[in-house]
């Protein structure tokens, strides 16, 4: 039945019927499958999935995040990074990956850090002779860092469901967040050396410490949002919910009083847009609320777990395994849909080989965001490139350098469980 | 008639944007009250679950009009356009039994659990369950209203990026 039911899910989305719906439809079929099950269980599992005081950290960042942007954050962030590293070869490739960072401190949100950096030097870069292919894949693949340098969306779901600490998870996604955005450097530095990209070794601007001190004077507020957020959370003054409360109130009171740029006539709208975006994510929550009922009435992870085990038993080996299959599913299906069928099985592997949950959270996300960059269903390359105005094919060709660079972070993270275990355990004991 | 549908959407857009305004609110006031009054409000988590657990519900119809909800469009594009056409009956149909079994399934819990009190508000737990039926109906309503042509199809290619996924 757990075949039929996976496949079913499988088939529908494929088939272009909305996510929420296809969820919805196969826990219901699956709950009418099952004997002796009351059908109202149905509205009271989608109530429970959303009965968590953890999850509403993520309608908080995604308002907070909405806030920013209408107040004209992005560009001056962009423009901190050019002031930082815009000087270096292929500045303005590392000027991407280092406004993808500070903007992964505002937003939480691969999707926004991606389209917000796109649209900024996407136009830009193509003007410096940049292929757009390579704009594109890079600037998607640092888009990745959004999700995994706090505040992030998918760390909100992740810990809601596996009951894991959402501030400690945050606090995890610092060290592999950075050291992401520190491959993806190097491998823009690697690509200055190929024949091929003669564009890649121009020096287009110089230093310039006013300028730089301009730039930070402007995007202060952005700055030091995440300051506040992962301090607050460090400090134990706030829970990682309570921060994005927090968040909003900084985001409007800057916009409004510092920024000038917010007006109260357009709160409605920004309010109704960040509700939007939350009720597609949450919307999902709530529905794969039955059907992992079902699958954990199925004994699912359970399934999986003593399936993996015949493969070995060494806990790295089984990170490895569970990395891998996370991966190549999220090639083909929608990521957010995996995270949530596998979080499940991220628990029962946590508690079973003695893992730390922040790092098997921290692989999770990782390779859920790996899946959201990985043709052919790569949502972050396809907004991109539509950026970019690119045939995807060129995009795809030069995303694989990238999300390598991306892998070898993914299985540091892996062998050394340090790298994302060690702040939250250090500072939350 | 059209004006009236457009002043309901309108309301209850502004009431969502109430609901998420007065959870940021009260958000805030529990850090605030916890180490400037030395006091933390036992009311004030339940009041935000069952405000997202509103929002949420709320949202989806609305997230549905202006067609923002994730969907895998890989296949449809090869599509040809009968089956296409066919496809979005199939969809909105999906969306009518959704809507149905979420309204009438949420009214069955919340005669049960209308008895039972939460601890925090001290309200019954009926409370977050008719959001979801309001939702529910709403949702109802405006997939009636694309059935019969008042709603355009949205095209998803015309929709802002950022607004379609984590």
């Amino acid at each position: 039945m757990i075949t039929f039911l996976l496949t079913s899910l499988l088939g529908v989305m494929l088939l272009g019927i909305p996510i929420l719906i296809s969820i919805a439809l196969i826990g219901f079929v699956g709950m009418a499958m099952l004997p002796d099950v009351v059908m109202p269980l149905f509205a009271q599992k989608m109530f429970g999935q959303l009965d968590s005081f953890t999850l509403l950290a993520m309608p908080y960042f995604i308002l907070a995040g909405s806030i920013m942007t209408a107040g004209g954050i992005s560009k001056q962030l962009v423009d901190f990074a050019r002031a930082l590293v815009g000087h270096f070869r292929a500045g303005l490739a590392h000027a991407s990956v280092v406004g993808s960072m500070v903007m992964s401190g505002v937003s939480g949100s691969s999707t926004a850090d991606a389209s917000a950096i796109a649209s900024i030097l996407i136009p830009t870069m193509k003007q410096s002779g940049y292929k757009p292919g390579f704009a594109a894949a890079l600037i998607a693949t640092a888009g990745t860092m959004g999700a995994i340098i706090p505040p992030s969306m998918t760390m909100v779901v992740y810990g809601a469901i596996a009951q894991v600490s959402i501030g400690g998870l945050f606090l995890g996604g610092i060290i592999p967040g950075i050291l992401i955005g520190i491959a993806l450097m190097i491998t823009i530095k690697l690509y200055t050396y190929h024949p091929a990209y003669p564009e890649l070794r121009q020096v287009t601007a110089r230093f310039d410490l006013c300028a730089l001190w301009r730039s930070v004077s402007s995007a202060w507020s952005g700055l030091l949002a995440p300051l506040i957020i992962v301090g607050g959370i460090l400090s134990g003054v706030f829970t990682a919910t309570e921060a994005g409360a927090v968040a909003c109130v900084y985001a409007f009171l800057v916009g409004y009083f510092v920024e000038k740029k917010i007006t109260l006539s357009k709160v409605p709208d920004i309010l109704v847009d960040a509700a939007i975006t939350t009720s597609m994510v949450s919307g999902i929550i709530a529905v794969s609320g039955p059907m992992g009922w079902v699958l954990s009435y199925l004994q699912f992870d359970g399934m999986v777990l003593s399936y993996v085990s015949t493969l070995s038993t060494s806990p790295t080996m089984i990170l490895f395994i569970l990395a891998g299959v996370m991966i190549v599913l999220g090639t083909f299906v929608d990521s957010l849909i995996v995270l949530l069928v596998f979080a499940p099985v991220a628990v029962s592997v946590t508690k079973t080989y003695g893992l730390d949950p922040f790092q098997v959270g921290l692989v999770m996300v990782i390779c859920n965001q790996i899946g959201a960059v990985s043709p052919p269903t790569a949502p972050l390359l396809f907004i991109t490139t539509s950026i970019a105005k690119t045939p995807i094919d060129q995009t795809n060709r030069h995303v694989w350098t990238f999300m390598l660079a991306e892998t070898l972070v993914l299985m540091l993270v892996i062998l050394i469980p340090g790298l994302s275990s060690w702040i939250p355990n250090y500072f939350l004991k | 008639m059209k004006a009236l549908f457009a002043a309901i959407d309108r309301s209850i857009e502004l009431f969502v944007a109430a609901i998420f305004m007065a959870m940021v609110v009260i958000g805030s006031w529990q850090v605030f009250s916890r180490f400037v009054l030395n006091f933390t409000p036992s009311w004030s988590e339940e009041v935000q679950i069952f405000g997202h657990i509103w929002l949420v519900f709320l949202t989806i119809p609305i997230a549905y009009r202006r067609g923002a909800h994730i969907t895998v469009e890989a296949i449809r594009r090869i599509m040809s356009p009968w089956m296409s056409k066919g496809l979005d009956v199939l969809i909105e149909l999906l969306w009518v039994g959704f809507a149905i079994a979420t309204a009438y399934y949420s009214y069955r819990v919340s005669l049960v659990t209308r008895n039972s009190v939460s601890p925090g508000l001290e309200i019954p737990m009926s409370y977050p369950y008719y959001g979801m039926i309001l939702g529910s109906v709403y949702l109802l309503f405006v997939v009636i209203r694309r059935f019969a042509g008042e709603l355009p199809t949205p095209d998803p290619d015309e929709l802002p990026p950022e607004a379609t996924r984590l």
